[in-house]
């Protein structure tokens, strides 16, 4: 498959390029890491990592590629596996010197919502997703998920965030998560 | 928003706790849904079966084990042909290497006998050229002073050499179009090592240290290090691009290489390489 055909179906949302494309450069990106001290996990969630965020700039919209897509996403992966190397080394000087303080709150806020998440039906987690995540613009997001037309979409979206809103304030009290 | 609208959202929110409040509830909603979406494709491509994919470390253990096997297959090869010159007894033997005394060989009859040995890496075909340091000017000045008239003799000298050539290699005729006497030579390995380096400040320079040469600028082409060896003095000379140069391992800092031009010695040169004659 061309380039520039792989590039158009990731900008418009399709899954399937993703997944083509992550096969097609798999060795590439994770031989990189694997040369400059990574494991075979690392590389592989690294890749991954930079594999989204790719995907997340080629579907907002806002992604002018002027190179090669592996060449773009080499960049992503090389930079992300600095800082996970500096990361790894901060981490290594801090334990040595103080415990490291976690914030147990926000963690299990976040758990609150990924659980509340996967609550909602299918289609409101896909119009959410495709609108906070994906970035798509309401059109993209009707075409998607078959809405009749861009007012609909908007309205689902609504809906549905409202919903969410409501299922993590009503499962926990609001004193215990909006501190 | 425009960076005054924000500053001014910013200013509202901070002042009024219960917006406060529902902004932060609003920001980790946002943040929750973008983590379930990015665990949703990540999920997705750690599904995907790459174990047909050979990895980064498996291809580099192919290519260099094709590697070694066709170095292994070259050397065979030029084993094979090297054996085959022997057997054959070929009388007139290329000199490919020799161990030159760099001393200035007066030209009397022994150096005619006598042949410098000269090492060279040419063997190790893709490899640098050493090139030579220093200008034959004082080669030059010693080959004029140690000529005798005797046009066939062979001086491979630097400035302070006065001794002949050692009686170390076989003579014998040679293709060589002069009257220079090439001695057979034996193959013999440099102990130098070599390394290329890209530098901003130095454009074809060379430095000497710890037995190593490093070469400075852009040498793309094949080049070639001869050594001479005499007493245990070694004169090294490098040929990059038909031309050749002085290698003085003495200099302490980088040293820009200057082509040799003294016509006896780029002969002899020459003739050790080729058999052919500037």
């Amino acid at each position: 498959m061309k380039e520039a055909e792989i590039f158009d179906r990731i900008c418009r949302g399709d899954e399937s390029a993703l997944e083509e494309l992550y096969k097609k450069n798999y060795r590439m990106m994770t031989k990189m890491i694997l040369s400059n001290s990574g494991t075979e996990d690392e590389a592989k969630d690294v890749y991954q990592d930079a594999l989204i965020v790719f995907w997340q700039k080629a579907t907002s919209g806002n992604l002018v590629l002027t190179s090669k897509i592996s060449t773009y996403i080499y960049s992503i992966c090389k930079n992300l596996w600095r800082k996970e190397l500096e990361r790894k080394k901060r981490l290594a000087h801090e334990q040595k010197d103080s415990p490291v303080f976690m914030d147990d709150e926000s963690v299990e806020r976040a758990q609150i919502i990924h659980k509340c998440i996967g609550q909602l039906g299918e289609t409101c987690k896909k119009v959410l997703m495709f609108y906070y995540f994906d970035r798509m613009s309401m059109q993209e997001i009707a075409d998607q998920l078959g809405f009749a037309n861009t007012n609909t979409a908007k309205t689902k979206k609504y809906k549905c965030k409202q919903k969410l809103d409501n299922i993590v304030k009503s499962q926990y009290a609001e004193s215990d998560f909006l501190d | 928003m425009g960076a005054e609208e924000m500053q001014q959202f910013e200013q509202t929110v901070t002042q009024d706790p219960q917006l406060g409040k529902e902004f932060s509830f609003q920001k980790e909603m946002v943040e929750g849904i973008q983590a379930a979406r990015k665990a949703e494709l990540k999920s997705m491509l750690g599904n995907i079966d790459v174990s047909a994919i050979p990895t980064g470390s498996e291809v580099s253990t192919l290519t260099k084990a094709l590697g070694g096997v066709a170095i292994a297959g070259i050397v065979a090869i030029g084993a094979y042909f090297s054996i085959g010159d022997k057997q054959a007894n070929i009388p007139t033997e290329e000199v490919i290497t020799s161990e030159i005394v760099d001393q200035a060989a007066p030209a009397t009859d022994q150096s005619l006998a006598e042949q410098p040995v000269v090492s060279t890496e040419k063997d190790s075909a893709p490899v640098e050229l050493k090139t030579a340091s220093t200008p034959t000017q004082d080669t030059e000045q010693v080959l004029d002073e140690t000529t005798t008239g005797e046009k066939d003799a062979i001086v491979i000298s630097e400035a302070n050499v006065s001794e002949g050539f050692e009686d170390e290699m076989e003579v014998s005729e040679t293709e060589a179009p002069t009257n220079h006497l090439i001695a057979k030579s034996k193959v013999t390995h440099s102990t130098l090592e070599v390394s290329l380096e890209d530098s901003k400040k130095y454009s074809f320079h060379y430095l000497v240290k710890n037995n190593a040469l490093v070469l400075y600028g852009d040498f793309t082409n094949l080049y070639e290090i001869i050594e001479f060896h005499k007493d245990g003095n070694i004169s090294t000379y490098l040929k990059y691009d038909e031309k050749y140069y002085k290698i003085d391992k003495q200099q302490p800092k980088a040293t820009p290489l200057v082509e040799l031009t003294g016509d006896r010695l780029l002969n002899l040169l020459d003739s050790i390489e080729n058999n052919k004659e500037r």
